[in-house]
């Protein structure tokens, strides 16, 4: 298991969980939520920021936030 | 009656929001006083409703200042913003997302009035919608955003059956098991309130201040029950989807036609190429304005001109005559002239938010905004202060982050805004040649652009130095949604670059109605004696000198120019600017200016046609503008300089009061002007000794 920003653009996984804190609880709110599948579509220059996909919905995050998520890789 | 459109970001409220506005239209839209979007006054039921367009929320548990200010609205029944009545609109994409907020809603027990907005994209099972009713308690009704007919419907249905509760029988706040304890002593300690989420939202929102005991005493509760106010939002917030979890799904009609938005993106978002596209983009849109504007304006200025002309032919030349055709018309034509332009940029400006691009904007340059203190979210505002820093200041309320918003506020009204559009393409028109570099692009154009880069240039470095001024606090985040690419709504688009057109128009056109008319009269008159000595002296000298009637007439009213009110206070004014190669009736025109940018051009246009009546044209009076020992004043290194002035300068009333409205204090929007203006002073000396 792994957080989301150890993961390269093109990985597909799983949520487990998120940290519960207040990036976690927003995350949540958007709808990023254990048991939910998600997908690293890409990355910016050097890192930074993710674009991830969960559920149809699409998002930007920081690495800091991708930090937040915790995901078992499925392939 | 108080109605509030509520949902999530990119649901399709503000498209809504504008349709109810157009089809009920009672008085104008804009922006709200504290938190709103908008706001505006609708007819409903024969009676004036204010219709309200929220921010875009995604839970009652705020992560910025501004959700905050919603969150609070919402629960507080005094405010004045309180909806007695909420337009839910949830969209049927991302369903399970958009039901959070309205659980929450629900329990709030604020009558909702359910619109899910529904996609071609998507198909349904046949009873979809009498499940989804079933499983969520409330009616629903649906809408396809884009169509006008659905939208009156709909607000047809709001009224006849708004009598009717429109509270759902389900109550979804659900405690957790372990929890029971603590939610009857947090119950205890709001013994007057009947609904029992409320005390739950209340302890764990830090940002929903309680009175001192009553924070203590939850305080106290929550170290008791070993819970931190997060636990709890987090607990609520996982349990409420939970529940939404069983509702019906849709399922997407062909999974190729959801690629088409990820396949654009894959350029558009690309690590290189992404930014790059960004830049020509912009580069385009730039020159776009400038190229569709040409005919337009042209026909505007034959049009003023011949007005100017016919006028000072067909009146006596009486005070009020020269009122008109010597202050208040060229003031006027001043700013009409350049309606194409700013049309054109307002309108395009709302078609990239319309199309979804400037989300990918704030995820391409977050990382790089962040270096300057500054969040990806700032990109939206110094975008749009192209246009106007007014809408692009107040979108910063979507900046958790205290210190990044604050830097953006402060740093946007450096972005060249339409209103310097005037100024700009008159001073270049004077003294840059129009010559083709490089074969496709103009000499002038190229200017023009550079203008535009050094503001930008200004935003990022001032934001740069004065971020290691503030104290930085953490809560930053970029976290943003990318929805879909999609076709902008041509109506929406053009009705909101109108409503901005309009209010620039009117809000600079009062302004500079107020201005011309003063300045035409601190510029005709003056102090009795010094304008009879001037006269006199110029009689004098004219006769040693043998001129003409003509050149006598000339020398009068350049001598009562110069005399008058308006003389004395930019003679009086000329010390400061002489550095910088401008003469004392720029400087008149500089005063002026602080109250709006735009006013420049109409008071140059009055200070140099009072006392010409050949030249109506302002470009051809300015060429003609001399100091005493007969060297011409708009020379290139004048112009330039006042040009770059110009770029940094703070004027603009309206700019520095929603500053302080944003900010909450005047410190900001002084040290703003006070700061601009050292830089736009030391910028215009250097650019004019450079240049000389």
């Amino acid at each position: 298991m792994k957080t989301l920003y150890q993961c390269k653009p093109g990985a597909k996984g799983v949520i487990k969980t998120l940290k519960h804190d207040q990036i976690g609880l927003r995350l949540m709110s958007m709808g990023v939520l254990p048991g939910r599948k998600i997908e690293v579509i890409r990355s910016t220059l050097f890192g930074h920021s993710f674009m991830i996909k969960v559920n149809d919905m699409h998002l930007a995050l920081r690495k800091e936030e991708a930090e937040s998520i915790q995901i078992a890789a499925v392939n | 009656m108080v109605i509030g459109i509520l949902g999530n970001p990119n649901s399709g409220k503000t498209t809504f929001f504008n349709r109810l506005t157009r089809l009920r239209y009672s008085t104008a839209n804009f922006p709200g006083a504290t938190v709103e979007k908008a706001f505006a006054t609708i007819r409903f039921n024969g009676k004036e409703a204010t219709l309200i367009d929220f921010p875009g929320l995604y839970s009652i548990y705020s992560t910025s200042e501004e959700e905050n200010q919603v969150s609070r609205i919402l629960m507080d029944r005094d405010h004045p913003d309180h909806p007695d009545l909420v337009i839910y609109m949830a969209s049927l994409q991302k369903l399970e997302q958009h039901l959070l907020l309205f659980t929450q809603l629900a329990d709030l027990n604020i009558p909702t009035f359910f619109v899910l907005n529904m996609s071609d994209k998507f198909t349904t099972d046949p009873n979809y919608i009498d499940q989804l009713s079933e499983k969520i308690g409330v009616p629903i009704h649906t809408l396809n955003a884009r169509s006008t007919q659905g939208s009156r419907k709909l607000i047809l249905t709001l009224e006849e059956n708004y009598q009717q509760e429109f509270q759902t029988k389900k109550r979804f706040f659900k405690i957790p098991p372990h929890r029971k304890e603590l939610h009857n002593k947090i119950c205890s300690v709001f013994p007057g309130e009947k609904n029992d989420y409320i005390p739950w939202i209340k302890s764990s929102q830090s940002g929903i201040p309680l009175p001192p005991e009553k924070a203590r005493l939850v305080e106290k509760i929550l170290e008791e029950e070993q819970a931190s106010p997060l636990n709890l939002q987090v607990e609520d917030t996982m349990a409420r989807f939970d529940s939404i979890g069983g509702i019906p799904v849709a399922f997407r009609k062909n999974t190729r036609e959801s690629e088409w938005s990820s396949r654009i993106d894959t350029i558009l978002t690309h690590r290189i190429y992404g930014p790059l596209i960004f830049f020509l983009v912009m580069f385009i849109v730039f020159q776009a304005i400038f190229s569709l504007a040409t005919l337009p304006m042209e026909l505007i200025e034959w049009f003023f001109d011949n007005v100017i002309i016919n006028f000072k032919e067909a009146t006596p030349a009486a005070w009020w005559s020269g009122l008109i055709s010597d202050g208040i018309l060229p003031g006027l034509s001043g700013i009409l002239i350049f309606i194409p332009q700013i049309a054109i940029l307002f309108f395009l400006i709302h078609l990239l938010e319309q199309t979804g691009y400037m989300s990918r904007a704030v995820f391409l340059f977050d990382r790089i905004m962040h270096r300057f203190g500054l969040n990806g979210r700032s990109m939206v505002a110094l975008i749009s202060g192209h246009a106007c820093a007014i809408p692009a200041v107040m979108s910063t309320r979507t900046i958790s982050n205290y210190k990044e918003r604050l830097l953006t506020i402060f740093v946007t009204p450096l972005t060249s805004c339409s209103a310097r559009i005037p100024v700009y393409t008159l001073l270049i028109a004077l003294v840059i040649p129009s010559r083709e570099v490089w074969g496709i692009f103009n000499l002038q154009g190229i200017v023009f652009f550079s203008l535009y880069l050094l503001g930008i240039a200004g935003a990022l470095i001032v934001a740069l130095v004065l971020k290691h001024f503030l104290s930085g606090r953490s809560d930053s985040f970029l976290m943003i949604e990318l929805p879909s690419y999609q076709w902008p709504d041509l109506r929406t688009v053009i009705y909101e670059a109108y409503d901005n057109v309009k209010a620039f128009v009117v809000g600079a056109g009062k302004i500079i109605l107020m201005i011309s008319i003063v300045l035409w009269f601190l510029a005709s008159y003056g102090p009795a004696e010094d304008i009879n000595r001037a006269q006199n002296r110029v009689i004098e000298i004219g006769e040693e000198m043998e001129w003409t009637e003509d050149e006598i007439q000339d020398k009068m009213a350049a001598a009562t120019l110069e005399e008058s009110y308006a003389g004395h206070m930019g003679r009086w004014l000329e010390p400061v600017i002489r550095p910088l190669g401008y003469d004392w009736k720029i400087g008149v025109a500089l005063v002026t200016s602080f109250a709006a940018r735009e006013v420049i051009v109409g008071t140059l246009a009055t200070i140099y046609s009072v006392g010409d009546d050949e030249e109506v044209n302002i470009q051809a009076q300015l060429r003609k503008a001399k100091w005493p020992d007969d060297s011409p004043v708009f020379t290139l290194p004048a112009a330039c300089s006042l040009l770059v002035f110009y770029v940094f300068a703070l004027q603009c009333m309206s700019t520095l009061a929603v500053v302080k409205k944003e900010t909450g204090t005047w410190f900001w929007p002084a040290l703003q002007f006070v700061l601009f203006l050292l830089i736009a002073y030391s910028s215009a000396w250097i650019t004019y000794n450079l240049l000389s």
